[in-house]
């Protein structure tokens, strides 16, 4: 393992965007993450949309019809730089989702990502009731630990010679310092939750509790468009072109069939299935919860209705 | 008015025969939140909390709630919606039980520099202490105050059935004069295209902005629709420039100012700054406000053929 000095990051990303198209956060009103030019990465913040946004991106043309309908793959190497571990992992269900879509996979196969622990999880984080750890590295090439004054930097794929600069080999009080940093991290963890609720929700399908949260609802999309683990979307044509864009289960019309009949007509079947799906369809399809507990819904959610809340009340029965 | 009086006079309310439902506020689960509760009993009414972190504008759920007549906890902005609302005849003043507050400003958390799991503030004369898992820390006023706040005109609901407080305990008014907004004009076009097209390009057409919004009721929106098609679905600065070029002008004289869709915005765009250039411009051609009573015409949905062209 290896030892970053902060004042080498510079000239570090400098190698990196000879070979890659490096996105990294940056601060534009709200934390994005851009393609880096010269600017600094800001990394000390987690960005305000996951990494879905760059490799599911919410508008991909599919074809165009004036083309003979050539399909253009995205050829270019990407690398995520500062993605947090809760947003690696959620990868995994994308993953599962399109093992046999062109258009993601060939932004898959070329992708790379630099994760970064996380010191300080925020106050709605709670990863580690979904079997994650503000230090997973599952899905990462590195994963980098901010030690202060230098980044401990874990190899964590073949693909080292590409990735490692000039950086110093760790010695074992980093590796201290490390660990010290994880167990405090993850017994800052503020919110727990017991998750594994499937058996229970089987007996809630008709619970009052549903109509109860989702009248709050103002059925718009923060919950789903944030969450690094939605994928849902929708085919458009417009403009001689096929594209593909993001849908949210939460709008009414995301279910609302052309003879006019809705099957999830309101706000409570809609939450209710957003609920379902995560902690049931997915563990029992793909056998993981569709949710990495980044807290993003809760933050954002314009009515304050909160998963974490949900599941513990869920837990009741 | 203290907390224990105000709960006293909702479960006066709701003990009423013809009010089924009263819209309130409730503790949120986490930070400074406070968020919307619905109350059927006396004993619902006991979650009912005020404070200056209950900024969600309640007449939002009018679109949804179904029963004949709601009770409705509104400050002196959320109860313009309201009136607008009725002016519309999207409900019937008679159907509605407006319980308003006496408004001192809203807080805008976004100003707090500290993220708590559990927080408050509690106003005290021109000072906000806010108080965040457990430490204390002192503001003024003008440093969380939200920015609507500063140009509220109507701090005192303009009606209402039942006052959670004293009349005399509302902010002052202040005269309509959108001096932000005349700023923002002297720009040069080119300096706010650039702006707006940064703003833009971060929009994700999460649809927060339309749906919080009060006044967008229609059933049928034509943001949405396929047939025509007015806004394509993939997101773009142009697109999304549409989408709120679209959304704004369906508001222009409707518009109360809640700017519940600058709040709402998960990615930061200045929505108010749209929508408050629109409230400028229908004031200075025709001297009109939203909202400002049950009685009154849409603005822009009212012809006289007197009217010189």
């Amino acid at each position: 393992m290896y030892i970053l000095k902060k004042e080498g990051m510079g000239k570090w990303i400098s190698f990196l965007r000879e070979k890659f198209t490096v996105f990294a956060p940056v601060f534009d009103g709200v934390m994005v993450m851009r393609v880096l030019m010269d600017e600094k990465p800001v990394l000390e913040n987690r960005m305000r949309l996951p990494p879905k946004c760059i490799i599911f991106p919410q508008t991909e043309k599919i074809f165009g019809f004036s083309e003979r309908l050539k399909v253009d793959l995205p050829k270019d190497k990407i690398l995520l730089l500062g993605v947090r571990p809760c947003d690696a992992r959620s990868l995994k269900i994308f993953d599962e989702m399109f093992m046999d879509d062109p258009y993601y996979l060939a932004r898959r196969e070329n992708l790379l990502i630099i994760a970064l622990s996380c010191n300080s999880p925020g106050v709605n984080c709670f990863c580690t009731s979904v079997g994650g750890s503000p230090f997973s590295s599952e899905n990462a090439d590195l994963l980098l630990t901010d030690l202060g004054d230098c980044y401990y930097v874990d190899v964590l794929s073949g693909r080292r010679r590409e990735l490692i600069g000039d950086f110093d080999r760790a010695e074992e009080e980093h590796e201290r310092r490390k660990e010290e940093l994880k167990k405090r991290a993850e017994k800052n963890m503020k919110r727990k939750v017991n998750t594994d609720i499937r058996k229970i929700l089987q007996k809630l399908w008709n619970s009052p509790l549903w109509e109860e949260v989702a009248r709050r609802c103002i059925s718009c999309g923060i919950c789903t468009y944030l969450c690094p683990a939605c994928y849902c979307f929708d085919l458009q044509d417009e403009d001689y072109r096929r594209v593909r864009v993001w849908d949210s289960c939460i709008f009414e019309e995301y279910t609302l069939q052309a003879s006019g009949h809705n099957p999830r007509p309101t706000r409570m079947h809609r939450y209710r299935n957003r609920v379902y799906h995560k902690f049931d369809y997915l563990p029992e399809n793909i056998k993981v919860v569709g949710c990495v507990g980044c807290g993003r819904c809760i933050d954002l959610c314009p009515a304050n209705i909160d998963i974490v809340e949900v599941i513990e009340r869920v837990g009741q029965g | 008015m203290n907390l224990t009086e105000m709960r006293e006079e909702l479960k006066k309310v709701i003990r009423r025969d013809d009010v089924e439902l009263i819209i309130g506020y409730e503790k949120g689960t986490f930070g400074f939140h406070a968020r919307a509760s619905f109350f059927r009993n006396e004993k619902d009414v006991e979650r009912f909390i005020f404070s200056p972190l209950c900024t969600q504008n309640l007449s939002t759920y009018l679109k949804f709630e179904r029963e004949k007549k709601i009770g409705i906890v509104v400050r002196g902005c959320d109860c313009r919606s309201l009136l607008q609302l009725c002016q519309e005849n999207f409900v019937r003043r008679e159907n509605l039980l407006i319980i308003g507050v006496p408004c001192r400003g809203v807080v805008d958390t976004g100003k707090i520099k500290s993220f708590p799991l559990h927080g408050d503030v509690v106003e005290k004369g021109d000072r906000y202490t806010v108080i965040s898992d457990g430490k204390r820390e002192e503001y003024r006023r003008e440093e969380l105050i939200a920015e609507k706040c500063k140009f509220c005109i109507s701090p005192l609901p303009l009606e209402y059935d039942v006052l959670l407080g004293e009349p005399s305990s509302a902010k002052k008014p202040v005269q309509p004069t959108y001096e932000d907004i005349l700023r923002n004009e002297e720009k040069s076009i080119e300096e706010r295209r650039e702006y707006w097209d940064r703003a833009f390009s971060r929009c994700i057409r999460c649809h927060a902005c339309r749906n919080v919004c009060p006044l967008c009721f229609c059933r049928k929106c034509s943001l949405e629709s396929l047939l025509p098609q007015w806004v394509h679905r993939s997101s773009s600065p142009e697109e999304n420039a549409l989408y709120q070029i679209m959304r704004v002008f369906h508001l222009a004289g409707r518009c109360t100012g809640c700017e519940e869709c600058t709040r709402v915005c998960p990615m930061g765009i200045p929505l108010r700054e749209l929508t408050r250039k629109l409230e400028k411009e229908v004031f200075h051609l025709f001297n009109h406000l939203a909202g400002m009573g049950v009685e009154g015409k849409n603005v822009l949905a009212t012809f006289s053929p007197e009217e010189d062209f």
